[in-house]
């Protein structure tokens, strides 16, 4: 147990180093001058010369390299080329945005899923199941900028429900999280489905029915328990997907979080945020998994006499 | 004193048509206090020192927070603003004296005083916090020569804390500006430029505290202080900005909104939306089908409010590079464009450019010939430069702005009628600002312009003086150098006389038109939209196209 967690840990570490080149590498593959945007467009020479020195922009990349990793061994993301804000801070004052808008997709999805996977396993084969399973696939397969401007569209700027964007209160946040919400529904509703399927064919739930329990104790207490295990160890490695979703719902929505930050440092050749942010993405993707994959071992046991 | 007020041309004044609408109308309305101004921007603004800001929209905020010593007012003239009259200007024309008002306050607390208008200007100068506007004030005298002083100081490897402030080469000051006592000022120029004092009415020219904007350095950037209406509450980047009254402002009791609210980063189609729905009480320009939608629907349509003609836009042709060097050629390319039918395409948001000048500029020539569309003519032209069968050549454009790529896209398909292949060239606009100052780089690329004042030297002496060209960060990005053109624009800055000197820009401007170192397209309206509650919000055609920070919310 001990030396797999060391090697998982390893293996962590190498994928974190890997991106850290490959988007150093890649960000630096890109034409135009930074000290350009840095000073605007009618800077003199000299400005733009001390920027340079300033960032280190003339020497060589492997030189760059170098520095750029012994910063991020310190903990330190730099600070923006455009706005002077360590990249850190700036990361932090945009989480509890993404956080907040995550957390409330989550619940509305779980809210929604979990009853309706119940509901479809219970009524296997019935035109609801078959309802749910058309909406679900829909649900799965939209894209989510286009869904995120249809909802604005219509649900806001035609029948005015939600503010269209930006952030200035709670309610701002519904509809994006909605969004979210509906993009990932469809899955976890199946999922609950197939779980609960399964779980409600074991013998121990026949074993619940014939001594006499209500069916609604047969389904929540006995079948939806364990029908959760593997729908929650699913739910925290998509913890670290839903940060894909949401850089087009915050950017549909104007809501200043992690994905707008990633998407305007690239506009604005912005390089140690974009690195910033893509560090950042990695951290928790990473970081989910391994919690996941510890997590897992402990919850279900079988995972463990395996191993 | 006020030299405007002489200016003979008022073609400008008529072309400038403003839709006004109720919201204009000064009938009997008694203006409020209270409420909340709702704005929201594209980008987050990269600064709001008035000495860094460079857009638009960053200009528009940068009015919140700061006054300048002048404002120009509608008949060309000057209201003073900081200053307690319009200045003493002596008779020569290069000393102007301002008194300044007493009893002026920074939201720091600090009052307003002579040393901090001298400090102000002086920091153009500073290696340290010399900005992209920092040429704006170039005709102040010995402002270069401190300058060059403080580069050798900043080369010398001992630089470090001598004299005064660190300064030890001379000049130790710009001996063009002077504080006289507490409250007198004197700015002395090299030469009299009569633009100088319209320069002082653009955001660059508002007045910073001495002591805080040196303690902070850079991070004034994120934390400005001025004496403007409003003060900087909150700024997360990229998030949100919010501003309240300044108590310690000296208009502080006038009416107007308690707070302005500004979201950062929403899209132009998003804030259209939002603006419908009323969550905006203002929005600065439109995308193509925004406004078609807007102007077609009778409640939007008043709400629209549109500046004709305040920005050309352009293709500069790189008169460095063959075949560009060839003066036929240029010819052929601007006969070989159809404008009319590109203002059509543009969805009649603009007018045909016949020459540089914007239109909203005061000496705009109304009268100039431009060249008409005539493809036969274009291919006798390049056959007659050497080109029978056409060449071909790299358009560059900004692949994130709609209008330059339709404009590039437009272009393309009549410069290939004609025989010339175009290929285009979509790039970033950081990357187009980069190439586009660099020297033999770019043969020819979209461009446009916004004037920053109302003078046309703004305009011909940053794009199309050749004294100007530098080998990187040009801004004249055709690198179009005529001796003729370098005299002229060396005469009107020292012409005295306005008419005169309104004259040397006409020829300048001529000359121009007839070397063609732009394929001269269009001159682009800026639309703006304002909720029928916001009240005396002011428009112009120049940097920013609206003023806000004497509106009022009434609802």
């Amino acid at each position: 147990m001990l030396f797999r967690l060391s090697s998982r840990l390893f293996w962590s570490a190498v994928t974190l180093l890997g991106t850290a080149v490959l988007t150093f590498l890649l960000v630096n593959a890109v034409p135009g001058d930074v000290a350009r945007v840095i000073a605007g467009p009618k800077a003199s020479a000299d400005v733009i010369k001390a920027i340079h020195t300033k960032f280190h922009l003339d020497e060589p990349i492997w030189k760059r390299l170098g520095y750029h990793l012994n910063d991020l061994a310190h903990g330190d993301l730099g600070q923006s080329f455009v706005t002077e804000q360590p990249v850190a801070e700036a990361i932090l004052t945009r989480l509890p945005t993404t956080a907040a808008v995550s957390a409330l997709a989550i619940v509305m999805w779980m809210l929604l899923a979990v009853p309706l996977g119940v509901l479809t396993a219970k009524y296997s084969g019935s035109w609801f199941d078959r309802i749910v399973l058309v909406l679900s696939t829909l649900s799965l397969s939209l894209p989510a900028f286009w869904l995120a401007r249809m909802l604005q569209y219509s649900l806001s700027y035609k029948l005015g429900w939600f503010p269209v964007a930006g952030f200035r209160g709670f309610s701002h946040l519904l509809l994006p999280a909605a969004t979210l919400a509906l993009l990932t529904v469809g899955y976890y509703a199946r999922l609950v489905h197939s779980n609960m399927t399964e779980v409600l064919n074991s013998p121990y739930i026949r074993a619940a029915r014939a001594k006499g329990a209500s069916e609604t104790a047969v389904l929540f207490k006995h079948g939806l328990r364990n029908a959760m295990i593997p729908v929650i160890t699913v739910l925290g490695m998509d913890v670290a997907g839903l940060l894909g979703g949401v850089l087009f719902v915050e950017n549909v929505f104007a809501l200043p979080g992690i994905g707008t930050l990633a998407v305007q440092s690239v506009f604005n050749l912005d390089v140690p945020v974009i690195m910033g942010t893509v560090m950042f993405s990695a951290v928790i993707v990473v970081g989910a998994n391994l919690v996941v994959d510890v997590l897992y071992r402990w919850i279900d046991p079988r995972i463990k006499s395996a191993a | 004193m006020n030299t405007s007020n002489h200016w003979n041309d008022r073609l400008a004044a008529l072309l400038f048509v403003l839709l006004f609408t109720t919201a204009c109308l000064p009938a009997a309305e008694s203006p409020k206090r209270g409420g909340t101004l709702r704005l929201a921007v594209e980008s987050d603004p990269h600064s709001l020192d008035a000495a860094q800001v460079f857009s638009n929209e960053e200009a528009l905020l940068g009015f919140f927070l700061f006054n300048t010593l002048l404002e120009a007012n509608d008949e060309g003239g000057f209201t003073p603003v900081l200053a307690e009259a319009l200045p003493i200007t002596s008779p020569d024309r290069l000393t102007h004296t301002f008194h300044l008002r007493h009893g002026v306050f920074f939201s720091n607390g600090h009052e307003l005083e002579a040393e901090d208008v001298v400090y102000t200007f002086e920091r153009y100068f500073d290696p340290t916090s010399a900005t992209a506007t920092s040429s704006y004030f170039y005709s102040i005298e010995g402002g270069l020569a401190f300058l060059e002083a403080r580069k050798k100081e900043a080369a010398a490897p001992d630089g470090e804390a001598r004299g005064k402030r660190g300064r030890w080469i001379e000049p130790l000051t710009v001996s063009g500006l002077r504080a006289l006592d507490r409250y007198t000022v004197q700015i002395r120029l090299s030469q009299p430029d009569l633009s100088f004092l319209k320069v002082l009415t653009s955001l660059p020219g508002a007045i910073v505290p001495r002591e805080e904007t040196e303690k902070l350095g850079r991070q004034f950037s994120n934390h400005p202080v001025g004496t403007g209406r409003f003060m900087l509450k909150e700024w997360t980047r990229g998030a949100r900005i919010r501003m309240v009254r300044n108590p310690k402002s000296f208009q502080g009791n006038r009416p107007g909104p308690e707070e302005v609210d500004v979201l950062v980063n929403v899209d132009r189609s998003t804030q259209a939306m939002m603006f419908e729905r009323g969550e905006l009480d203002f929005q600065y320009f439109l995308q193509d089908p925004d406004y078609l939608r807007m102007k077609r629907d009778p409640k939007l349509q008043p709400l629209i409010h549109v500046i004709t003609g305040s920005s050309p836009t352009f293709i500069f042709l790189n008169c460095e590079l063959p075949p560009f060097t060839n003066r036929l050629v240029r010819l052929a390319m601007n006969h070989a464009v159809d404008k009319d039918a590109l203002v059509k395409v543009m969805a009649n948001r603009g007018v045909v450019q016949h020459g540089p000048l914007p239109l909203s500029v005061r000496g705009f020539n109304n009268n100039l010939p431009g060249y008409a569309y005539d493809p036969a003519k274009a291919r006798a032209l390049l056959a007659e430069a050497g080109f029978p069968n056409g060449f071909e050549t790299v358009l560059w454009a900004n692949r994130d702005a709609p209008n330059w790529m339709k404009i590039a896209l437009f272009v393309q398909e009549n410069l290939r009628e004609v025989g010339v292949t175009v290929v285009l060239k979509e790039i970033s606009f950081p990357t187009l600002l980069e190439s586009s100052g660099r020297r033999k780089t770019v043969p020819m690329g979209v461009w446009d312009w916004v004037s920053a004042y109302d003078d046309p030297k703004d305009t011909l002496d940053s794009m199309l003086n050749g004294d100007n060209i530098t080998d990187e960060g040009c801004m004249n990005a055709s690198f179009y150098a005529n001796p003729r053109v370098q005299q002229l624009c060396k005469d009107a800055v020292a012409e005295t006389d306005v008419t005169r000197r309104s004259e040397f820009y006409r020829q300048i401007e001529s000359q121009i038109v007839e070397d063609a170192p732009w394929i001269f397209l269009i001159q682009l309206n800026v639309e703006m939209l304002c909720q029928p509650w916001l009240k005396g919000f002011k428009l112009s055609g120049f940097w920013p196209p609206a003023r806000l920070d004497n509106c009022w919310i009434e609802r």
